[in-house]
């Protein structure tokens, strides 16, 4: 949700002065666009909803500058193509271009991911979520990682699976 | 892992020997795979350095750990704190030491994918260095939204 984004955004400028030494972010922007996207894709969200997402998202959040957020083949672009705010995001200045900050992929099968909702999280609005939607988000969730890869092909994303995590916390001694 | 490295690995000198064994320590603290006690790193950085043979106190092995600025050893220190219990002190040092860099990870993953249990395993490693911003998604907006998505989906993001 946005507006927690925002939030997020806000915390994590009053902490630039007096940063913890890793700040983890569960969940970011970028996972935020994949929703939206999925949404825009299954028809939930209008044209012109997506419109007003992308110049939030790139006006208030990223604090893109105004001739990034107006085009004139905006409308179009976001009908044909809103995963193409995957690009925007990956190449504003001022947000992933950190040299250090990296993204952590957890990469594991749709069927996965439902099952270990189902079984041990055990929040009742998830528990009819079809596994169809899960597979959009995985979908939609390759196309930001490809956008972020273009954007930085010397690397910015890892990948790691459930419950392999003992490489991402050894990677942070290694990093 | 970044740590500072002799010139030409030869002890020519002390400050060169205190490097060649500083290096070492922190190869086996890096490669350790649990807690492990002063006298272990002793015996094991001893190893290390095979025909070179040298003094290991306790209080420096301590020192060389607390000193160390890269996550790595800062992490292994933990472990060792852990392990015994003792040297707290030294360990926040470290970790406000540590935390002259600043680092962010963008933890993605699908709904299920176990991003909150990453944090948590990261958190509990190293409590006083991490700060985890988490998504805190309203429950009400949640239940709209996978009740009627398509009336739902845009008040849901925003």
């Amino acid at each position: 949700m946005l507006t927690q984004r925002q939030h997020a955004a806000a915390l994590d400028r009053a902490t630039r002065a007096d940063p913890p030494a890793i700040r983890l972010h569960d969940r970011s922007l970028v996972g935020d666009v994949v929703f939206a996207v999925v949404n825009r894709e299954l028809g939930n969200i209008s044209t012109a909803q997506f419109l007003v997402y992308r110049s939030i998202v790139l006006g208030d959040v990223l604090r893109a500058d105004a001739a990034a957020i107006a085009s004139p083949t905006l409308r179009e672009r976001c009908e044909r193509d809103p995963a193409a705010l995957f690009n925007e995001i990956a190449r504003c200045p001022g947000y992933l271009d950190d040299p250090d900050l990296t993204v952590w992929y957890l990469d594991d099968a749709p069927e996965n991911c439902k099952r270990r909702v189902e079984t041990a999280r055990k929040i009742a609005a998830e528990d009819g979520v079809p596994l169809s939607y899960y597979r959009a988000v995985a979908s939609a969730y390759e196309r930001a990682l490809a956008a972020v890869e273009r954007a930085f092909p010397t690397g910015k994303v890892c990948r790691y699976r459930f419950p392999d995590f003992d490489p991402a916390v050894a990677a942070l001694s290694t990093s | 892992m970044p740590t500072p490295r002799s010139d030409s690995g030869s002890p020519a000198t002390a400050t060169a020997t205190a490097r060649v064994v500083e290096n070492a320590i922190h190869d086996v603290v890096a490669e350790a795979k649990g807690p492990m006690t002063v006298p272990q790193i002793a015996k094991a950085t001893r190893k290390r350095l095979g025909a070179f043979k040298c003094k290991l106190a306790d209080d420096q092995i301590v020192g060389v750990l607390s000193r160390a600025t890269d996550i790595g050893c800062a992490l292994a220190f933990r472990r060792l704190v852990n392990g015994q219990v003792k040297r707290k002190a030294e360990a926040v040092a470290a970790a406000a030491r540590f935390g002259d860099r600043r680092r962010a990870v963008l933890i993605e993953g699908n709904i299920g994918a176990g991003k909150t249990t990453l944090c948590a395993r990261i958190a509990s490693v190293w409590p006083d260095a991490v700060h985890v911003y988490r998504e805190i998604v309203n429950p009400d907006f949640l239940e709209l939204m996978y009740a009627a998505g398509a009336e739902n989906a845009f008040a849901f993001q925003m």
